[in-house]
């Protein structure tokens, strides 16, 4: 196919102008404004709301981040035209992830005791079954006194961990977003070829890196507040949570991003529509997942995994688990079989702010329990310091598109929605 | 261009005049409606080459050795077969999961590849719902006949108002397997045979043979193809693809439940139903390859199941395979952070070092290693390659459930009640009586019914482009 000339490289670029400077400047007023509550709100409300308040945002914000480039590296390997559009704005998400290392400091450094059971001293001693386990739950490498044995040496500690999982991560998402460039740069098609080839594979290796690493990152962060408990279906899980929150972000990123060049011409409702169905798709394996999962842990009826459950049906958590299974799964479930709604930027809109709130439901239904078991709790902090987090990450994400090429012209796919469009 | 029709299914295929699709291709681009009625009908109306005997021959032979096994099993009781206590579920568990795991390619194919408007899926989707078909006949036969008393087997199984009050257990999975396994033949049925509807009128119109036309007339059910036949036609099969997505994963989830519910170590855990149901899919497709790729060679439809085909199911294949793969891994790494001793044992130490650790590396190498080369291009184009790759993966998840069924039971809690388990010549006669059963029906139903849907490929033809997207 002989390439015909539609966009330049130049046009390509995304300037932004006084749009992106707006959103930028309220991100950022937001961010330092919640930043500023959140570091105020560790004295006021004490360590324990702190950090559990505190993991949650970073959890739900860095969720969307990996969600988004993980979409990306999915759009990429799977080809097509839905998904080419919003990749380059996914890349970008990637280059973000450092900012969610650093946030991880304070978790490592001073929110473990606070947050994990199994950090704290003596626990080890008097409790059987994590006796069992500190060859895995343990902050660093510690030698002396691991279950079992062999862990002790090949298996690193939570923090250690940490830091694995970010450089797997950051790896991937600048790898890819020089790939980008070299694809963009490339003088002839054959060179083309070549780095989309290599981008494709990348992609591929690069989504199997990504669920092991979800699956230690869903223990590490979530599963292991509450030590005895376990469930292998977890990994898949957060690799849903993720995507979810990617694919429902997607939505306001697109609204934005086609009302302005380049991307004016190559957001249609088609696009819109595309994200509605893996948004439909996604809610129901969500449901899947966790139906499967009660399904089993409550036939097996075992003391160390029941509880969990047990956990979240009684004492005021029931009417928050009713109201989760509620608004993350039946009601975007029901609005997103009509097909005509998701054609509808603006509905979609509303169902993507649904699904994110819905995903800071679950990770605080995942979480808190584990924390008080024995009633309900909700403090306004629990809200405060997402907001500071997101605001600080939205004004790092808009600057990473700034002056960026967000349209691969020569990808033969965008040629053609080019020219069709 | 048109070409004389075709009078012998032996001469099908060597039509000099249509250039070989390109890799990207999934149709030859010079053919026409015409050319695609007369190659794919004539299939049915040709003579039945000699080769097409043999096969038959051999397959059926299967049949009758099936029908030794059962009647011996009726006669005799299940007693025949190896179980034991603590395997009492043995090779007729595992024959049901691998036999229903191979009828999802189809319902993948069929269904949810018709809901991602992916094209390529209109010539292979009879193919592989008639897979799916035969394969869920295959899969009934072994819980019916574990119940021993075949003949009574529905008394037990569905429920209804007796004058005992007895009701079977609705908490048991087994139960829900009546279920999920009858929707799912039901529906299969339903959609292959809807999808089958205007092929039936082509054939109808083109017999020949008075019988066959009264047969194909009735089959047909009057079908014209008229825009209102089409518009109901079109409607009742994208109905059929909703109704058959979510069972794509029931199925197999339910399946798994038969296991994860329980407290047996190997068998709870809550990753099985998804790990299930990509093990499904991963089968299905190796079999679908198994039987196309010779299938492809023998009638020369390298114009309509090209290339494009097999590296698309190739990369579903890889990517099913490493989902399978996570599931092993999660079990590993589940197994120890459990801290359940019975647990780790069981899956880290009974699987690699116990007594059929044979089983369990033979797994690794089919379900593992032997997918590795479908990263390459060359391997994804080559058909001999992926007839091999193919071959390996049917017995690969063979073997896993062999793994997950008997390796679990045979050394569970107390060392003192373990024991050793293998199937009898009558387990190994049933198995491979239904699969001669199976090919049996598969070579009846390429000779018989137009495997290829004709109606479908018509709308890839350039000439049904003309509005944009053709039917999507």
């Amino acid at each position: 196919m002989s390439e015909q000339v539609i966009m330049t490289i130049d046009d390509a670029r995304f300037d932004g102008g006084d749009g992106l400077r707006s959103v930028r400047q309220k991100a950022l007023i937001a961010g330092v404004i919640g930043a500023l509550a959140t570091a105020g709100g560790y004295f006021a409300v004490g360590r324990d709301v702190f950090y559990r308040a505190y993991l949650i945002g970073w959890l739900f914000w860095l969720g969307i981040a990996v969600g988004l480039l993980s979409l990306g590296m999915i759009a990429q390997v799977a080809g097509g035209r839905w998904g080419i559009q919003m990749r380059r704005v996914q890349e970008a998400s990637g280059r973000t992830l450092w900012f969610f290392l650093i946030l991880a400091l304070p978790i490592c450094f001073g929110g473990l005791e606070s947050l994990f059971s199994w950090a704290r001293d003596g626990v080890a001693a008097s409790d059987a079954l994590v006796a069992e386990k500190t060859g895995y739950l343990k902050a660093w490498f510690d030698f002396e006194g691991t279950n079992p044995e062999w862990m002790a040496t090949f298996v690193p500690g939570f923090i250690p961990r940490i830091l694995i999982i970010f450089v797997l991560w950051l790896l991937w998402a600048y790898r890819l977003s020089a790939l980008s460039n070299a694809f963009d740069a490339a003088g002839t098609h054959e060179e083309r070829e070549r780095a989309r080839d290599k981008q494709i594979k990348w992609c591929a290796g690069g989504l199997l890196v990504f669920a092991v690493v979800a699956t230690f990152a869903s223990i590490d962060w979530v599963m292991s507040t509450d030590p005895h408990w376990f469930s292998s279906l977890y990994g898949p899980q957060f690799i849903i949570w993720q995507l979810l929150s990617g694919v429902a972000f997607s939505i306001p990123l697109m609204i934005f991003f086609g009302n302005r060049e380049p991307l004016k011409h190559l957001l249609d409702p088609k696009q819109f529509h595309a994200y509605g169905k893996w948004m439909l798709a996604f809610t129901m394996v969500w449901g899947y997942f966790n139906a499967s999962q009660i399904i089993i842990i409550w036939s097996g009826n075992l003391p160390e995994e029941v509880g969990w459950y047990i956990h979240r049906s009684t004492g005021g958590w029931y009417w928050f688990t009713a109201a989760l299974v509620l608004f993350t799964f039946f009601v975007p479930f029901v609005i997103l079989l009509f097909q005509p709604l998701k054609f509808k930027p603006k509905i979609l809109l509303r169902i993507a702010l649904l699904v994110l709130a819905t995903r800071w439901l679950d990770y605080y239904w995942n979480i808190v329990p584990n924390l008080h078991p024995d009633g309900f709790t909700m403090h306004v902090f629990d809200v405060i310091a997402p907001i500071g987090i997101g605001g600080l990450w939205i004004w790092l994400l808009f600057g990473q598109v700034q002056g960026k090429v967000l349209v691969p012209v020569h990808d033969p796919v965008i040629q053609e929605a080019l020219s069709d469009g | 261009m048109s070409t004389p029709e075709t009078s012998s299914a032996a001469t099908v295929g060597t039509n000099p005049d249509l250039t070989p699709p390109s890799d990207r291709q999934i149709l030859s681009p010079d053919h026409d409606a015409e050319t695609l009625t007369n190659k794919v009908s004539s299939i049915v109306f040709g003579r039945t080459p000699l080769w097409m005997y043999g096969v038959f021959a051999l397959s059926f032979s299967l049949v009758g050795l099936l029908l030794i096994s059962v009647v011996y099993l009726v006669v005799k009781g299940t007693g025949i077969w190896g179980l034991n206590i603590p395997v009492a579920w043995g090779f007729a568990i595992i024959n049901l999961v691998w036999w229903i795991g191979i009828g999802h390619a189809g319902t993948l194919i069929s269904a949810i590849l018709l809901l991602l408007n992916q094209d390529w899926r209109n010539s292979i989707n009879r193919f592989a719902e008639a897979m799916t078909l035969f394969a869920v006949a295959c899969a009934v036969m072994f819980p019916l006949l574990h119940t021993g008393r075949p003949w009574i087997a529905a008394y037990w199984l569905l429920p209804y108002p007796n004058t005992m009050w007895l009701w079977p257990n609705f908490r048991s999975p087994l139960m829900w397997d009546v279920f999920a396994i009858s929707t799912y033949g039901t529906v299969s049925l339903l959609f292959w045979y809807v999808g089958l509807v205007p092929d039936l009128g082509t054939l109808r119109d083109r017999a020949k043979n008075i019988h066959l036309k009264r047969l194909f007339h009735s089959l047909a059910m009057g079908w014209r193809g008229s825009a209102k036949h089409w518009h109901n036609y079109e409607m009742a099969y994208l109905l059929l693809a909703g109704l058959s997505t979510p069972l794509v994963l029931s199925v197999h989830s339910v399946i798994s439940f038969d296991f994860s519910v329980a407290q047996l170590p190997g068998w709870h855990a809550t990753i099985f139903p998804p790990y299930f149901v990509a093990g499904a899919v991963f089968a299905g497709f190796a079999m679908v390859m198994l039987v196309m790729i010779p299938v492809r060679f023998a009638f020369g439809l390298h114009d309509m199941l090209t290339s494009r085909h097999l590296q698309n199911m190739a990369k579903v294949t890889l990517v099913t395979g490493f989902i399978v793969c996570y599931g092993y891994l999660a079990e590993f790494i589940f197994a120890y952070y459990s801290g359940n001793p019975y647990e780790r044992y069981a899956i880290a130490e009974n699987r690699p070092f116990g007594p059929y650790n044979w089983a369990w590396m033979m797994l690794i190498f089919c379900n593992f290693l032997a997918i590795q080369p479908l990263w390459f291009k060359k391997v994804r184009q080559s058909p001999v390659a992926l007839w091999v790759i193919s071959f390996i993966i049917s017995i690969g998840m063979w073997l896993e459930r062999f793994v997950i069924v008997v390796m679990s039971l045979h050394r569970d809690f107390l060392p003192s009640s373990w024991d050793r388990y293998a199937g009898t010549i009558w387990d190994w006669g049933l198995y491979l009586g239904t699969i001669g059963f199976f090919f049996s029906l598969m070579f009846l139903f390429i000779r018989f019914v137009p495997m290829i849907p004709m109606s479908e490929l018509k709308i890839l033809l350039p000439e049904a482009r003309v509005k944009g997207d053709g039917h999507h």
